[in-house]
């Protein structure tokens, strides 16, 4: 499968995940950019659940419509941020969240701590990481010299 | 600036970010005043992108300078730094795409291509010293979307790119002559394959057969979550490596299985299985058994009426090593990796992928049949091209176009200059009449690629002309 080469820890995700934090954490943002970074950080979670669910699954086939939720799936776990046990129910509480505060829903303040506590997981691995820049995919060598 | 830039590192650090930023665009403003190959568009709006990048972040070091509190001028200020780097790692992404590297005539049938199967992304063709063709998509999504404060040259730069960006790689020079470029086809199918409703129901079958044959090698009676991870990983991969190859078979015919054995057969001595690719003699199998398909209507039998020669599965790859025993590959990956679950998947999916490939045909036909069946190359075209081309070839004359009246000349499509190139090459070589410095082969293959190149160039204009 050739996936999208993306940069894991480019300027653009980043910022989408500290500006993601500044919602969560009750600060002021333009309301265009909220509805931008909030509609972003949505598309993630859903797509990363998604993503591994068609892990879990028996299916055999990644195929076009579920290719962007295996890639976010992907990214989340290059970051570091899907090994605990309780992954999907993470995953469904972030989206949930994501989803209250586009829509002005109040969300628990517990639900936003763990939330929170996923996105500067992530913005960690990107700080620590450094900038790798637009990834060439993995060469792949085989076997059998 | 600069020498207050000596006291405060602060400052320092948007010295360094400003003078990168002025080297940058003066590298991607130089690179925008070059030709490409093919006069093609793709690297110039790809070079926007850059310079959308350099914008954003002198936007970013002009709001540092104003910043209230160092913390605002400081993440400013790095945000420009990253901004800059990336735009270098995007001058880097186009490498190798100059007239230096890429024969100018080259691209515009590559394009055409992407074009007739409906591919609209933006790409960008680039030749690298690496015995390595590739298709890279780029995705806008984490790279550039959600950047803040975007600059209007950024935003107008992203909007003109047809998102993901595709970057097609091909061999450099001496490892890529003109038949070779049917392997480009190959990355196209990648390009393409989202794009095909693809049936695996013929699969179900195998598909429990496979997963057996794992759970027996594994020792267990269930498949763990690893497992059926690298299962949906490997069987994904191959399938769309297959469904490459048999895009390159539908859009050049025969050429496409002469270009990948002897690509192959160049790699070097491994059989080519890996996480992300089946054994290279089940790829070049499921090639042969196409071409010999249909009986006296293959392309085949076409081959042989014009060239006397039996196109069999070792035609031009004898060297093309074939996989041991499954046992025998199981332990082989166990000593370079200690996943028995990606061994074992490994060792028992390579046989079972000649059955996946006959579902992908059939999809793929249906698929072509319906949405472009001029882009299909038959055996009908083949008998053609040969018929009018090869004779000529062989006499030095490239074959640019084709029929009999001067007014409905046709230009040569690039899947015949490919086969009538392949069937030169691999059985007239001799009797091509040029006159070579040194009377070895090797030689006349030179003087062969010379004339196919003229081929692509002269046909291009000819189409160029009946366009007007």
């Amino acid at each position: 499968m050739v996936r999208s080469a993306q940069l894991k820890s480019a300027v653009g995700f980043r910022h989408v995940i500290e500006d993601g934090l500044t919602v969560l954490q009750g600060k002021r943002i333009a309301p265009e950019r909220r509805e931008f970074v909030l509609g972003d950080l949505n598309k993630l979670f859903k797509d990363a659940k998604l993503g591994s669910e068609l892990v879990g699954r028996t299916t055999l086939f990644v195929g076009s419509a579920n290719r962007s939720a295996f890639e976010s799936f992907s990214l989340l776990d290059q970051l570091g941020q899907l090994e605990n046990e309780e992954l999907q129910e993470s995953l469904l509480v972030a989206q949930r969240a994501i989803n209250g505060l586009r829509s002005n829903t109040p969300v628990s303040e517990e639900v936003l701590a763990k939330v929170r506590a996923l996105l500067e997981g992530i913005l960690a691995t990107l700080k620590r990481e450094g900038r790798t820049g637009i990834a060439d995919r993995p060469r792949d060598e085989p076997i059998g010299a | 600036m600069a020498r207050e830039a000596q006291n405060n590192p602060l400052a320092r650090s948007k010295l360094t970010a400003q003078s990168s930023i002025k080297r940058l665009r003066n590298q991607a403003l130089d690179l925008k005043g070059q030709q490409f190959p093919g006069g093609h568009i793709g690297p110039y709006k790809w070079l926007s992108v850059v310079i959308g990048l350099l914008d954003t972040a002198e936007s970013y070091l002009e709001k540092a300078d104003a910043a209230q509190n160092a913390l605002g001028a400081s993440n400013l200020t790095r945000d420009a730094t990253d901004l800059a780097a990336t735009a270098y790692e995007c001058l880097s992404i186009m490498r190798g795409s100059g007239l230096d590297e890429l024969p100018f005539p080259i691209v515009r049938p590559l394009q055409r291509w992407f074009r007739d199967l409906g591919i609209n992304n933006t790409t960008l063709f680039r030749a690298e010293i690496l015995a390595n063709y590739e298709l890279l998509p780029i995705d806008d999504v984490h790279a550039f979307r959600g950047i803040r404060n975007k600059a209007p040259s950024l935003q107008n730069a992203l909007n003109n790119i047809e998102w993901p960006f595709l970057r097609v790689t091909v061999p450099s020079k001496a490892f890529s002559i003109i038949p070779h470029m049917a392997i480009v086809a190959h990355e196209i199918g990648h390009a393409a394959f989202d794009d095909v409703a693809w049936d695996l129901s013929g699969f179900d079958d195998e598909k429990t057969k496979v997963g057996d044959r794992i759970a027996k090698r594994l020792g267990v009676t269930t498949l763990d979550s690893d497992t059926r991870s690298a299962f949906v990983e490997i069987f994904s991969n191959w399938f769309e490596e297959l469904s490459a190859d048999a895009f390159s078979f539908y859009l050049t015919g025969p050429a496409s299985f002469f270009a990948l054995s002897e690509f192959l057969t160049l790699m070097g001595g491994s059989y080519g299985l890996s996480k992300s690719h089946p054994a290279n003699s089940l790829r070049r199998k499921i090639l042969h058994d196409k071409l010999i398909s249909g009986g006296t209507k293959s392309f085949s039998s076409v081959f042989k009426k014009h060239t006397s020669c039996e196109i069999t599965e070792d035609f031009n790859s004898s060297l093309l090593v074939h996989p041991p025993s499954a046992d025998h590959v199981y332990d082989d990956f166990l000593k370079h990796s200690a996943n028995r679950s990606v061994a074992a998947v490994i060792a028992e999916l390579n046989s079972s992928m000649i059955r996946a490939a006959a579902c992908i045909y059939d999809s793929l036909d249906a698929y072509l049949k319906n949405k472009c069946p001029e882009i299909i190359y038959k055996p009908a075209n083949l008998d053609a091209d040969l018929d009018c081309h090869l004779d000529a070839l062989l006499a030095a004359i490239p074959p640019i176009e084709s029929g009999s009246n001067l007014e409905d000349r046709e230009p040569a499509s690039f899947a015949a200059i490919l086969n009538v190139g392949w069937a030169a090459l691999l059985t007239k070589l001799p009797d091509l009449r040029v006159k070579v410095s040194e009377p070895a082969a090797v030689h006349k293959l030179e003087r062969l690629h010379g004339l196919l190149l003229k081929a692509v160039e002269l046909s291009e204009a000819r189409r160029a002309w009946k366009s007007v």
